[in-house]
Protein backbone atom coordinates (compact mmCIF):
# COMPACT_ATOMS: atom_id res chain seq x y z
CA UNK A 1 0.00 0.00 0.00
CA UNK A 2 3.36 2.69 0.13
CA UNK A 3 2.73 3.11 -3.63
CA UNK A 4 -0.98 3.85 -3.10
CA UNK A 5 0.04 5.83 0.00
CA UNK A 6 2.18 8.57 -2.30
CA UNK A 7 -0.34 8.45 -5.31
CA UNK A 8 -3.01 9.01 -2.96
CA UNK A 9 -0.80 12.34 -0.67
CA UNK A 10 0.56 13.58 -4.49
CA UNK A 11 -3.33 14.04 -5.26
CA UNK A 12 -4.83 15.57 -2.19
CA UNK A 13 -1.73 17.97 -1.63
CA UNK A 14 -2.33 19.08 -5.20
CA UNK A 15 -6.25 19.99 -5.30
CA UNK A 16 -5.67 21.10 -1.76
CA UNK A 17 -2.52 23.12 -0.51
CA UNK A 18 -3.51 22.98 3.03
CA UNK A 19 -2.02 19.28 3.18
CA UNK A 20 1.23 18.98 4.90
CA UNK A 21 2.73 15.46 4.31
CA UNK A 22 5.41 14.89 7.28
CA UNK A 23 7.77 11.74 7.25
CA UNK A 24 9.79 10.23 10.10
CA UNK A 25 12.51 9.53 7.12
CA UNK A 26 10.27 6.58 5.56
CA UNK A 27 8.37 6.75 2.27
CA UNK A 28 10.77 9.94 1.10
CA UNK A 29 11.78 7.89 -2.22
CA UNK A 30 8.09 6.93 -2.98
CA UNK A 31 6.87 10.71 -2.40
CA UNK A 32 10.38 11.85 -4.11
CA UNK A 33 7.90 13.68 -6.93
CA UNK A 34 5.93 15.04 -4.65
CA UNK A 35 9.41 17.00 -2.64
CA UNK A 36 10.17 18.57 -6.38
CA UNK A 37 6.39 19.43 -7.15
CA UNK A 38 5.23 20.52 -3.81
CA UNK A 39 8.27 21.31 -1.59
CA UNK A 40 6.34 23.57 0.70
CA UNK A 41 3.96 20.75 1.56
CA UNK A 42 6.34 18.09 2.61
CA UNK A 43 9.13 17.30 5.05
CA UNK A 44 10.80 14.91 5.93
CA UNK A 45 11.05 15.47 9.62
CA UNK A 46 13.80 12.81 10.86
CA UNK A 47 13.60 10.37 13.43
CA UNK A 48 11.87 12.18 16.06
CA UNK A 49 8.48 11.11 16.17
CA UNK A 50 7.66 12.69 19.53
CA UNK A 51 8.06 16.39 18.25
CA UNK A 52 6.83 14.83 15.00
CA UNK A 53 3.22 14.20 16.53
CA UNK A 54 4.11 17.71 18.31
CA UNK A 55 4.49 19.87 15.95
CA UNK A 56 1.40 17.90 13.58
CA UNK A 57 -0.57 19.48 16.21
CA UNK A 58 0.65 23.35 15.69
CA UNK A 59 0.45 22.41 12.60
CA UNK A 60 -3.16 21.72 12.80
CA UNK A 61 -3.84 24.63 14.98
CA UNK A 62 -2.81 26.99 12.10
CA UNK A 63 -4.99 25.49 9.69
CA UNK A 64 -3.22 23.16 7.65
CA UNK A 65 -3.94 19.60 7.55
CA UNK A 66 -0.95 17.16 8.73
CA UNK A 67 -0.16 13.29 7.20
CA UNK A 68 2.23 11.91 9.78
CA UNK A 69 3.76 8.91 8.30
CA UNK A 70 6.08 6.37 9.51
CA UNK A 71 6.06 2.75 10.76
CA UNK A 72 3.32 1.95 13.08
CA UNK A 73 5.38 1.31 16.73
CA UNK A 74 7.01 4.64 16.28
CA UNK A 75 4.18 6.42 15.93
CA UNK A 76 1.44 4.87 18.09
CA UNK A 77 3.55 3.70 20.88
CA UNK A 78 6.51 6.09 21.06
CA UNK A 79 4.61 9.33 20.16
CA UNK A 80 1.53 8.16 22.32
CA UNK A 81 1.20 10.65 24.68
CA UNK A 82 1.56 12.90 21.96
CA UNK A 83 -1.26 11.90 20.55
CA UNK A 84 -3.58 12.04 23.32
CA UNK A 85 -2.08 15.83 24.77
CA UNK A 86 -1.10 17.44 21.35
CA UNK A 87 -3.82 16.33 19.02
CA UNK A 88 -6.68 14.29 20.57
CA UNK A 89 -7.03 16.20 23.67
CA UNK A 90 -6.92 19.75 22.04
CA UNK A 91 -9.36 18.74 19.32
CA UNK A 92 -6.99 19.29 16.49
CA UNK A 93 -7.04 16.92 13.43
CA UNK A 94 -3.94 14.98 11.73
CA UNK A 95 -4.13 11.85 9.68
CA UNK A 96 -1.67 9.01 10.89
CA UNK A 97 -0.75 6.80 8.57
CA UNK A 98 1.69 4.09 9.69
CA UNK A 99 3.15 0.72 7.70
CA UNK A 100 4.41 -2.60 9.16
CA UNK A 101 0.62 -3.65 10.26
CA UNK A 102 1.19 -6.68 13.06
CA UNK A 103 3.95 -8.25 11.85
CA UNK A 104 5.01 -7.34 7.91
CA UNK A 105 8.49 -6.93 8.93
CA UNK A 106 8.95 -10.20 10.64
CA UNK A 107 12.78 -10.60 9.07
CA UNK A 108 13.29 -7.25 11.53
CA UNK A 109 11.78 -8.61 14.88
CA UNK A 110 9.25 -7.39 17.74
CA UNK A 111 10.48 -3.74 17.73
CA UNK A 112 9.12 -3.46 14.41
CA UNK A 113 5.73 -4.85 15.20
CA UNK A 114 2.61 -3.19 15.77
CA UNK A 115 -0.30 -6.40 16.95
CA UNK A 116 -1.24 -3.51 19.63
CA UNK A 117 -1.61 0.14 17.90
CA UNK A 118 -5.66 -0.26 17.65
CA UNK A 119 -6.14 -1.36 20.34
CA UNK A 120 -3.50 1.39 22.30
CA UNK A 121 -5.44 3.96 20.42
CA UNK A 122 -8.93 2.46 21.18
CA UNK A 123 -7.78 4.54 24.76
CA UNK A 124 -7.51 7.74 23.34
CA UNK A 125 -11.02 9.29 22.67
CA UNK A 126 -12.19 10.05 19.76
CA UNK A 127 -9.34 8.80 17.62
CA UNK A 128 -10.58 7.05 14.15
CA UNK A 129 -9.53 3.58 13.57
CA UNK A 130 -9.26 2.72 9.83
CA UNK A 131 -7.80 -0.75 8.76
CA UNK A 132 -7.87 -0.79 5.11
CA UNK A 133 -8.32 -4.22 3.55
CA UNK A 134 -6.94 -2.74 -0.35
CA UNK A 135 -4.98 -0.24 -2.13
CA UNK A 136 -8.50 0.96 -2.99
CA UNK A 137 -10.14 1.16 0.36
CA UNK A 138 -6.99 3.51 1.84
CA UNK A 139 -7.48 5.71 -1.40
CA UNK A 140 -10.81 6.57 -0.28
CA UNK A 141 -10.45 6.20 3.23
CA UNK A 142 -7.99 9.05 3.33
CA UNK A 143 -9.01 10.96 0.85
CA UNK A 144 -12.91 10.61 2.22
CA UNK A 145 -11.49 11.60 5.84
CA UNK A 146 -8.40 13.33 5.66
CA UNK A 147 -10.09 16.51 6.27
CA UNK A 148 -13.01 15.76 8.60
CA UNK A 149 -11.01 17.53 11.52
CA UNK A 150 -10.60 14.06 13.11
CA UNK A 151 -7.37 12.56 14.50
CA UNK A 152 -7.50 9.54 11.78
CA UNK A 153 -4.89 6.60 12.29
CA UNK A 154 -4.56 4.33 8.91
CA UNK A 155 -2.93 0.86 9.37
CA UNK A 156 -1.53 0.26 6.06
CA UNK A 157 0.34 -3.32 5.59
CA UNK A 158 2.26 -4.90 2.49
CA UNK A 159 0.01 -7.09 1.88
CA UNK A 160 -3.85 -6.34 0.57
CA UNK A 161 -7.00 -8.16 -0.98
CA UNK A 162 -7.90 -7.83 -4.73
CA UNK A 163 -11.48 -8.17 -3.93
CA UNK A 164 -13.91 -4.93 -4.96
CA UNK A 165 -16.63 -5.28 -1.51
CA UNK A 166 -19.79 -2.78 -1.56
CA UNK A 167 -19.29 -1.09 1.85
CA UNK A 168 -21.23 0.53 3.90
CA UNK A 169 -20.72 4.32 4.49
CA UNK A 170 -19.22 3.37 8.16
CA UNK A 171 -16.67 0.68 6.22
CA UNK A 172 -18.83 -2.87 6.39
CA UNK A 173 -20.34 -5.19 3.86
CA UNK A 174 -21.83 -8.56 4.43
CA UNK A 175 -20.47 -10.42 1.86
CA UNK A 176 -22.60 -13.65 2.10
CA UNK A 177 -25.27 -14.62 4.77
CA UNK A 178 -25.62 -18.21 5.56
CA UNK A 179 -26.08 -20.44 8.74
CA UNK A 180 -26.02 -20.55 12.64
CA UNK A 181 -21.90 -18.35 12.43
CA UNK A 182 -21.22 -15.34 11.62
CA UNK A 183 -17.45 -14.18 10.92
CA UNK A 184 -16.47 -11.17 10.70
CA UNK A 185 -12.97 -10.27 9.30
CA UNK A 186 -11.03 -7.23 9.32
CA UNK A 187 -8.46 -5.62 7.22
CA UNK A 188 -5.82 -7.42 5.04
CA UNK A 189 -6.39 -10.79 6.81
CA UNK A 190 -9.86 -10.94 4.32
CA UNK A 191 -7.81 -13.45 1.97
CA UNK A 192 -7.19 -15.91 4.43
CA UNK A 193 -10.75 -15.63 5.48
CA UNK A 194 -12.26 -15.80 1.63
CA UNK A 195 -9.94 -19.21 1.62
CA UNK A 196 -10.71 -20.66 4.73
CA UNK A 197 -14.40 -20.18 4.65
CA UNK A 198 -15.19 -21.30 0.67
CA UNK A 199 -16.74 -24.23 1.39
CA UNK A 200 -19.01 -23.56 3.85
CA UNK A 201 -22.32 -21.68 5.03
CA UNK A 202 -20.62 -18.73 7.70
CA UNK A 203 -22.35 -15.42 7.27
CA UNK A 204 -19.36 -13.36 6.50
CA UNK A 205 -18.84 -9.52 7.51
CA UNK A 206 -15.78 -7.83 6.45
CA UNK A 207 -15.21 -4.72 8.14
CA UNK A 208 -12.11 -2.13 7.65
CA UNK A 209 -12.71 0.89 10.24
CA UNK A 210 -13.21 -0.08 14.20
CA UNK A 211 -14.21 3.76 14.79
CA UNK A 212 -16.45 4.42 13.11
CA UNK A 213 -17.71 1.05 13.41
CA UNK A 214 -21.04 -0.30 11.53
CA UNK A 215 -22.63 -1.43 14.59
CA UNK A 216 -26.17 -1.65 13.01
CA UNK A 217 -24.56 -3.93 10.05
CA UNK A 218 -23.36 -6.09 12.04
CA UNK A 219 -26.51 -6.12 14.94
CA UNK A 220 -28.72 -7.31 12.16
CA UNK A 221 -26.36 -10.38 10.90
CA UNK A 222 -25.02 -11.86 14.69
CA UNK A 223 -26.94 -14.43 15.91
CA UNK A 224 -25.52 -16.67 18.57
CA UNK A 225 -22.44 -17.76 17.41
CA UNK A 226 -19.23 -14.93 16.44
CA UNK A 227 -15.66 -15.80 14.94
CA UNK A 228 -14.00 -12.73 14.98
CA UNK A 229 -10.86 -12.61 12.47
CA UNK A 230 -8.13 -10.15 12.87
CA UNK A 231 -4.42 -10.09 13.51
CA UNK A 232 -4.61 -7.49 15.81
CA UNK A 233 -3.71 -8.61 19.70
CA UNK A 234 -6.17 -11.25 20.41
CA UNK A 235 -9.27 -10.15 22.33
CA UNK A 236 -8.58 -6.48 20.94
CA UNK A 237 -12.09 -6.48 18.64
CA UNK A 238 -14.52 -7.60 20.97
CA UNK A 239 -14.73 -4.98 23.10
CA UNK A 240 -15.57 -2.86 20.23
CA UNK A 241 -18.91 -5.14 19.70
CA UNK A 242 -19.95 -4.61 23.78
CA UNK A 243 -22.68 -2.22 22.82
CA UNK A 244 -24.64 -4.90 20.73
CA UNK A 245 -24.23 -7.99 22.76
CA UNK A 246 -25.74 -6.44 26.29
CA UNK A 247 -28.91 -8.68 26.60
CA UNK A 248 -27.72 -10.97 23.39
CA UNK A 249 -26.84 -14.07 24.36
CA UNK A 250 -23.88 -14.50 21.50
CA UNK A 251 -20.72 -17.79 21.93
CA UNK A 252 -17.67 -15.45 20.64
CA UNK A 253 -14.30 -16.87 19.62
CA UNK A 254 -11.58 -13.78 18.89
CA UNK A 255 -8.84 -14.99 16.74
CA UNK A 256 -6.02 -12.52 16.98
CA UNK A 257 -1.94 -12.75 17.22
CA UNK A 258 -0.98 -13.70 20.78
CA UNK A 259 -0.05 -11.29 23.80
CA UNK A 260 3.57 -12.44 23.56
CA UNK A 261 6.41 -11.12 22.19
CA UNK A 262 7.16 -12.78 18.64
CA UNK A 263 11.03 -13.87 19.20
CA UNK A 264 11.22 -15.60 15.58
CA UNK A 265 11.46 -14.10 12.29
CA UNK A 266 10.72 -15.61 8.88
CA UNK A 267 8.16 -14.11 6.99
CA UNK A 268 4.69 -12.67 7.44
CA UNK A 269 3.26 -15.86 6.22
CA UNK A 270 5.17 -18.13 8.74
CA UNK A 271 4.32 -15.61 11.63
CA UNK A 272 0.60 -15.81 10.44
CA UNK A 273 0.47 -20.02 10.21
CA UNK A 274 2.82 -19.73 14.16
CA UNK A 275 -0.18 -17.32 15.28
CA UNK A 276 -2.76 -19.81 13.67
CA UNK A 277 -4.03 -17.14 11.48
CA UNK A 278 -3.29 -18.46 8.35
CA UNK A 279 -6.24 -20.37 6.05
CA UNK A 280 -6.31 -23.30 7.74
CA UNK A 281 -6.47 -22.23 10.82
CA UNK A 282 -9.35 -19.98 10.79
CA UNK A 283 -10.87 -22.63 9.24
CA UNK A 284 -10.11 -25.12 11.91
CA UNK A 285 -11.50 -22.43 14.41
CA UNK A 286 -14.34 -22.48 12.70
CA UNK A 287 -15.26 -25.78 12.31
CA UNK A 288 -14.74 -26.15 16.03
CA UNK A 289 -17.09 -23.05 16.80
CA UNK A 290 -19.59 -25.04 14.81
CA UNK A 291 -19.22 -28.47 17.14
CA UNK A 292 -19.21 -26.64 20.24
CA UNK B 1 -1.27 52.53 38.08
CA UNK B 2 2.60 51.68 37.96
CA UNK B 3 4.18 48.05 36.25
CA UNK B 4 5.47 47.31 39.90
CA UNK B 5 2.51 47.98 42.28
CA UNK B 6 0.20 45.73 39.25
CA UNK B 7 3.02 43.02 39.76
CA UNK B 8 2.29 43.27 43.88
CA UNK B 9 -0.87 43.13 43.29
CA UNK B 10 -1.15 40.11 40.62
CA UNK B 11 1.13 38.64 43.47
CA UNK B 12 -1.06 38.70 45.79
CA UNK B 13 -3.72 37.32 44.14
CA UNK B 14 -1.72 34.25 42.64
CA UNK B 15 -1.80 33.94 46.63
CA UNK B 16 -5.39 33.84 46.94
CA UNK B 17 -7.20 32.18 44.28
CA UNK B 18 -4.53 29.48 45.41
CA UNK B 19 -5.66 29.74 49.18
CA UNK B 20 -9.00 30.42 48.05
CA UNK B 21 -9.18 26.74 45.81
CA UNK B 22 -6.49 24.60 47.60
CA UNK B 23 -4.83 24.32 44.27
CA UNK B 24 -2.43 25.86 42.00
CA UNK B 25 1.58 25.29 41.60
CA UNK B 26 2.23 28.75 43.94
CA UNK B 27 6.08 28.96 43.78
CA UNK B 28 6.21 28.02 39.84
CA UNK B 29 3.56 30.46 39.15
CA UNK B 30 5.67 33.50 41.01
CA UNK B 31 8.43 32.39 39.15
CA UNK B 32 7.34 33.20 36.14
CA UNK B 33 4.91 35.88 36.46
CA UNK B 34 7.02 38.94 35.15
CA UNK B 35 7.92 37.20 32.22
CA UNK B 36 4.00 36.32 31.13
CA UNK B 37 2.80 39.85 32.10
CA UNK B 38 5.92 41.32 29.56
CA UNK B 39 4.68 39.17 26.84
CA UNK B 40 1.26 40.55 27.61
CA UNK B 41 1.96 43.87 27.92
CA UNK B 42 3.89 43.35 24.29
CA UNK B 43 1.26 42.06 22.75
CA UNK B 44 -1.15 45.31 23.46
CA UNK B 45 1.52 47.10 21.42
CA UNK B 46 1.78 44.44 18.64
CA UNK B 47 -1.78 44.15 18.24
CA UNK B 48 -2.52 47.84 17.57
CA UNK B 49 0.50 47.56 15.47
CA UNK B 50 -0.59 44.42 13.51
CA UNK B 51 2.12 42.54 14.90
CA UNK B 52 1.26 38.68 14.84
CA UNK B 53 2.55 37.13 17.87
CA UNK B 54 1.58 33.88 20.14
CA UNK B 55 2.53 32.56 23.76
CA UNK B 56 2.51 28.70 25.04
CA UNK B 57 3.18 28.36 28.63
CA UNK B 58 4.30 24.77 28.30
CA UNK B 59 5.08 24.31 31.97
CA UNK B 60 1.23 24.82 32.74
CA UNK B 61 1.38 24.05 35.87
CA UNK B 62 2.50 27.73 36.07
CA UNK B 63 -1.49 28.76 34.67
CA UNK B 64 -2.40 30.59 37.97
CA UNK B 65 0.27 32.92 36.61
CA UNK B 66 -0.69 33.44 33.29
CA UNK B 67 -4.71 33.88 34.56
CA UNK B 68 -3.81 36.39 36.39
CA UNK B 69 -2.45 38.11 33.72
CA UNK B 70 -5.04 37.12 31.19
CA UNK B 71 -7.59 39.09 33.28
CA UNK B 72 -5.08 41.91 33.76
CA UNK B 73 -5.25 42.15 30.15
CA UNK B 74 -8.70 41.85 29.62
CA UNK B 75 -8.82 38.02 27.93
CA UNK B 76 -11.22 36.41 31.17
CA UNK B 77 -14.94 37.43 32.81
CA UNK B 78 -15.10 39.19 35.73
CA UNK B 79 -15.83 35.95 37.86
CA UNK B 80 -13.30 33.17 36.05
CA UNK B 81 -10.29 33.78 38.45
CA UNK B 82 -12.87 33.27 41.42
CA UNK B 83 -14.26 30.03 40.15
CA UNK B 84 -10.47 28.57 39.59
CA UNK B 85 -10.23 24.94 39.67
CA UNK B 86 -13.83 24.61 40.61
CA UNK B 87 -15.40 21.97 38.84
CA UNK B 88 -17.10 24.03 36.06
CA UNK B 89 -14.35 26.42 36.19
CA UNK B 90 -12.78 27.76 32.95
CA UNK B 91 -9.62 27.27 34.61
CA UNK B 92 -7.87 24.87 36.08
CA UNK B 93 -4.74 23.66 37.30
CA UNK B 94 -3.08 23.84 33.67
CA UNK B 95 -4.77 25.78 31.01
CA UNK B 96 -6.84 24.52 28.28
CA UNK B 97 -6.96 25.95 24.84
CA UNK B 98 -10.66 24.72 24.49
CA UNK B 99 -11.78 26.56 27.41
CA UNK B 100 -9.36 29.62 28.05
CA UNK B 101 -9.14 32.52 25.77
CA UNK B 102 -5.93 33.67 24.47
CA UNK B 103 -4.59 29.99 25.44
CA UNK B 104 -3.19 28.78 22.39
CA UNK B 105 -2.10 25.46 23.46
CA UNK B 106 -3.22 22.95 26.16
CA UNK B 107 -0.19 21.88 28.55
CA UNK B 108 -0.01 20.28 31.56
CA UNK B 109 2.26 16.70 30.68
CA UNK B 110 5.91 18.67 30.09
CA UNK B 111 7.92 19.08 27.00
CA UNK B 112 5.17 19.01 24.82
CA UNK B 113 5.02 23.33 24.35
CA UNK B 114 7.92 23.45 22.29
CA UNK B 115 7.35 21.00 19.55
CA UNK B 116 3.78 22.77 19.27
CA UNK B 117 5.17 25.85 18.34
CA UNK B 118 7.84 24.82 16.06
CA UNK B 119 4.74 23.10 13.89
CA UNK B 120 3.05 26.53 14.81
CA UNK B 121 6.35 28.05 12.93
CA UNK B 122 6.52 25.56 10.16
CA UNK B 123 2.93 26.14 8.96
CA UNK B 124 3.82 29.76 8.94
CA UNK B 125 6.83 28.65 6.58
CA UNK B 126 4.24 27.29 4.08
CA UNK B 127 1.36 30.38 4.93
CA UNK B 128 4.91 33.24 4.52
CA UNK B 129 3.58 34.41 7.86
CA UNK B 130 5.89 36.03 10.31
CA UNK B 131 4.59 35.79 13.69
CA UNK B 132 6.44 35.72 16.75
CA UNK B 133 6.31 32.17 18.47
CA UNK B 134 7.30 32.78 22.60
CA UNK B 135 7.41 29.32 24.53
CA UNK B 136 8.12 29.45 27.71
CA UNK B 137 9.61 26.17 29.36
CA UNK B 138 11.11 25.40 32.72
CA UNK B 139 14.68 24.04 33.40
CA UNK B 140 13.27 20.74 34.50
CA UNK B 141 11.07 20.45 31.68
CA UNK B 142 14.04 20.75 29.80
CA UNK B 143 14.93 17.00 31.06
CA UNK B 144 12.26 16.22 28.26
CA UNK B 145 13.74 14.68 25.10
CA UNK B 146 11.10 16.11 23.03
CA UNK B 147 12.13 19.71 23.36
CA UNK B 148 15.51 18.88 22.23
CA UNK B 149 13.87 17.23 19.22
CA UNK B 150 12.01 20.17 18.90
CA UNK B 151 15.13 22.80 19.09
CA UNK B 152 17.16 20.33 16.28
CA UNK B 153 14.12 20.94 13.62
CA UNK B 154 13.90 24.61 14.59
CA UNK B 155 17.28 24.88 13.94
CA UNK B 156 17.52 22.72 10.90
CA UNK B 157 13.95 24.60 9.23
CA UNK B 158 15.46 27.89 10.01
CA UNK B 159 12.47 29.09 12.60
CA UNK B 160 14.07 32.57 13.49
CA UNK B 161 10.40 33.59 14.74
CA UNK B 162 10.83 30.40 17.25
CA UNK B 163 11.70 32.05 20.90
CA UNK B 164 12.50 29.73 23.41
CA UNK B 165 11.89 31.11 26.77
CA UNK B 166 13.79 28.60 30.12
CA UNK B 167 12.45 29.72 33.44
CA UNK B 168 16.06 29.05 34.86
CA UNK B 169 14.92 28.79 38.42
CA UNK B 170 17.41 25.95 39.86
CA UNK B 171 13.92 23.10 39.67
CA UNK B 172 16.55 21.34 37.36
CA UNK B 173 19.38 21.12 40.14
CA UNK B 174 16.79 18.67 42.21
CA UNK B 175 17.56 15.90 40.08
CA UNK B 176 19.24 15.56 36.41
CA UNK B 177 21.30 19.55 36.63
CA UNK B 178 21.48 21.11 33.43
CA UNK B 179 25.27 22.30 33.41
CA UNK B 180 26.56 24.90 30.67
CA UNK B 181 22.57 25.57 29.37
CA UNK B 182 23.91 27.98 27.72
CA UNK B 183 26.72 26.45 25.67
CA UNK B 184 24.04 23.76 25.23
CA UNK B 185 21.31 25.99 23.78
CA UNK B 186 23.67 27.44 22.15
CA UNK B 187 25.20 24.26 20.38
CA UNK B 188 21.55 23.09 18.85
CA UNK B 189 21.65 26.40 16.69
CA UNK B 190 19.55 29.20 19.05
CA UNK B 191 21.38 32.37 19.90
CA UNK B 192 21.64 32.57 22.86
CA UNK B 193 20.72 35.53 25.77
CA UNK B 194 20.53 35.52 29.45
CA UNK B 195 18.35 38.01 31.66
CA UNK B 196 16.96 38.50 35.24
CA UNK B 197 13.19 36.76 34.75
CA UNK B 198 11.69 39.50 36.86
CA UNK B 199 12.99 42.67 35.26
CA UNK B 200 10.12 43.01 32.71
CA UNK B 201 11.27 46.22 30.84
CA UNK B 202 14.48 44.09 30.22
CA UNK B 203 12.63 40.75 28.87
CA UNK B 204 10.34 43.49 26.91
CA UNK B 205 13.34 45.04 24.98
CA UNK B 206 14.08 41.07 24.03
CA UNK B 207 11.19 40.22 23.24
CA UNK B 208 10.88 43.48 21.10
CA UNK B 209 13.91 42.96 18.87
CA UNK B 210 13.74 41.69 15.79
CA UNK B 211 14.20 38.16 14.25
CA UNK B 212 17.59 37.20 14.21
CA UNK B 213 18.61 34.71 11.25
CA UNK B 214 18.10 31.45 13.75
CA UNK B 215 15.87 30.93 16.33
CA UNK B 216 16.44 32.75 19.29
CA UNK B 217 16.59 31.34 23.12
CA UNK B 218 16.44 33.56 26.43
CA UNK B 219 17.59 32.02 29.94
CA UNK B 220 15.45 34.02 32.23
CA UNK B 221 17.41 33.49 35.86
CA UNK B 222 14.49 33.32 38.12
CA UNK B 223 13.58 32.75 41.70
CA UNK B 224 11.25 30.05 42.28
CA UNK B 225 8.44 31.32 44.97
CA UNK B 226 9.61 35.44 43.72
CA UNK B 227 8.48 38.36 45.42
CA UNK B 228 7.02 36.72 48.89
CA UNK B 229 10.46 36.22 50.88
CA UNK B 230 8.74 33.05 53.03
CA UNK B 231 8.30 31.04 49.60
CA UNK B 232 11.64 31.72 47.64
CA UNK B 233 13.56 28.75 47.31
CA UNK B 234 11.19 26.78 49.41
CA UNK B 235 10.17 23.53 48.28
CA UNK B 236 7.71 22.81 50.39
CA UNK B 237 5.78 25.50 48.99
CA UNK B 238 6.25 23.64 45.64
CA UNK B 239 2.38 22.22 45.20
CA UNK B 240 0.85 23.36 49.49
CA UNK B 241 -1.88 26.10 49.91
CA UNK B 242 -1.39 28.58 53.17
CA UNK B 243 -3.58 28.77 55.54
CA UNK B 244 -5.62 32.23 56.50
CA UNK B 245 -2.59 32.66 59.23
CA UNK B 246 -0.08 31.59 56.81
CA UNK B 247 -1.58 33.60 53.93
CA UNK B 248 -0.48 37.06 56.20
CA UNK B 249 2.89 35.66 57.33
CA UNK B 250 3.79 35.46 53.73
CA UNK B 251 2.15 38.93 52.46
CA UNK B 252 4.36 40.25 55.79
CA UNK B 253 7.58 38.83 53.59
CA UNK B 254 6.35 40.85 50.42
CA UNK B 255 9.23 42.65 48.64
Amino acid sequence: MRKVFADTCHNLVSKDPKVMILLGDIGVHSLRQTFVDFPDNIINIGILEQAMIGAAAGISAQGLIPIVHTIAPFIVERALEQIKVDLAYQNLGANLVSVGNSYDYAGLGATHHCPGDIGILSNVPGVQLFIPGSQEEFRSQLTNNYSNGEVSYFRLSEFSHSESFSLSNLGAAVLRTGGEITVISIGPIITETLEALQNTSATLIYINSLNPLDLDLIRKNVDEKLLIVSNLYKGTVTPFLFPILENKKVKIRELGTPRMFLRNYGSKNQHDMHNELDAKSILRAYTALVDS
Amino acid sequence: MSQTSDLRELRRKILEIANLASEGHIPSSLSVLEIIYAYYDCEVVWKSETVSSKFILSKGHASLALFVVLNKFGYLRPNDLESYAKFESILGGHPDRLKVPGVVASTGSLGHGLPFGVGLALANKVYKKEEKIFILVGDGELNEGSNWEAMLLAANHDLRNIRLIVDSNGSSERALSLPNLYEKLESFGFKVCTLNGHEVDEIKVWMNKSPDDKPEALIAETIKGYGFRLLENNPAWHHAFPNAEQMNEIIETAR
